[in-house]
């Protein structure tokens, strides 16, 4: 570089100098200087702050963590030991508020198109409807369920409990065959399933 | 992202004390055990209302003996029918309100007799099984009033004529 061309670039008083010269001079624009000597431009504006926003988000995981916790607990206190009695297909019991636990029994399952003991079938609900005689294999299954009953249960007495779990719009005749079959087995007491909740009022009930 | 750090100094260019736990897999647990309970939740609350039938019942066609002195309700396809003996015998048609009479009724002649545990249901053979069980269900609830904690098969005995 020429003395000249130094003379020119350094000038030595900046009074009178005109404001695009003075880049060169020790003074500069105030702003950031952090990171101005890295070479590449995209890093330089990366680290320098200069950049568009980062594409990393941080996710605050503590209220997430405590929804969580917190449905796990809803759904283990409902977990409990609530039995539930399978229900086959088209058959809809019954809903009303005021119902006892249920007891473990043989499950009679009555709706329009069949007859089921513990959920193999008994019987075709129109078959026993002609007949005015007993349902045997019915009766049979139950007194060999009867027969077994102090086997699996030695403490407890036989107190002929049996679940009827009967679609809503059975009619009563059917049902009382049925019933009458359990009470020749030693069955007496009937145990109707329902579901707990408000009664359906429906329109073919209330014509009954 | 994906951990907690417990912040808890570290200068002085020591070795720092800062430690991350891995939230990820205690998430998945968490959402995986979600997913099963909900599955295997039961959302329909069952329960059994009890009625004993009398021991080798007699045929369909035989005509049953009435108790005498005992509260009986007969369940008809047009009405339901609540009394002691047929000369005290009250009716109630179908209808909005019956229910509520059917409960008006049954309470009055429970409190005319606290020491009265069993009630005789006589459906009829064209009553639906549905308004057999609203009828036991509205035994259930006259004798359970004032109860805080009821056990309906303590309270009241269902029996079929």
């Amino acid at each position: 570089m020429s003395s000249d061309a130094a003379k020119h670039s350094h000038p030595k008083h900046m009074i009178g100098t005109p404001l695009k010269a003075r880049n060169s001079t020790p003074i500069h624009q105030p702003g950031k200087r952090l990171m101005h000597s890295i070479a590449l431009r995209f890093v330089q504006k990366k680290v320098g702050g200069h950049g568009s926003k980062s594409v990393n988000a941080d996710l605050n995981l503590t209220s997430m963590i405590d929804y969580l916790m917190i449905v796990v607990v809803f759904l283990l206190s409902n977990f409990g030991t609530a039995q539930q009695v399978t229900s086959q297909q088209g058959l809809e019991v019954p809903t009303v508020p005021h119902a006892a636990a249920l007891r473990s029994a043989p499950i009679v399952s009555i709706s329009a198109q069949t007859i089921l003991l513990d959920g193999q079938r008994i019987a075709n609900p129109a078959e026993v409807m002609a007949s005015t005689d007993r349902i045997d294999r019915l009766f049979e299954r139950l007194q060999d369920a009867k027969r077994t009953y102090p086997v699996l249960h030695p403490n407890e007495p036989f107190r002929g409990e049996i679940v009827f779990q009967i679609d809503r719009n059975t009619r009563w005749d059917l049902i009382k065959r049925v019933a009458q079959t359990c009470a020749l087995a030693g069955y007496v007491a009937l145990n109707f399933a329902v579901a707990k909740g408000n009664p359906i009022d429906t329109a073919a009930e209330g014509a009954r | 992202m994906g951990g907690v750090s417990t912040d808890s100094g570290g200068k002085g260019g020591r070795k720092s004390v800062d430690q991350q736990v891995n939230m990820v897999p205690f998430i998945d647990l968490l959402i995986s055990l979600i997913a099963f309970l909900l599955m295997t939740a039961v959302w329909v609350q069952s329960g059994t209302l009890e009625a004993q039938q009398p021991a080798g019942a007699p045929s369909a066609d035989s005509t049953p003996q009435e108790p005498v002195e005992q509260l009986k309700i007969f369940v008809r396809p047009n009405e339901i029918a609540v009394g002691m003996s047929q000369a005290d015998t009250h009716n109630i048609a179908n209808g909005p309100q019956q229910w509520d009479q059917l409960r008006a009724k049954l309470r009055e002649k429970r409190n005319a007799n606290r020491q009265q545990r069993e009630v005789w249901v006589s459906p009829d053979s064209a009553v639906n099984y549905n308004t057999i069980v609203r009828v036991m269900d509205v035994v259930y609830e006259i004798w359970a009033e004032g109860q805080s904690n009821p056990d309906f098969r303590e309270l009241v005995t269902i029996r079929f004529l």
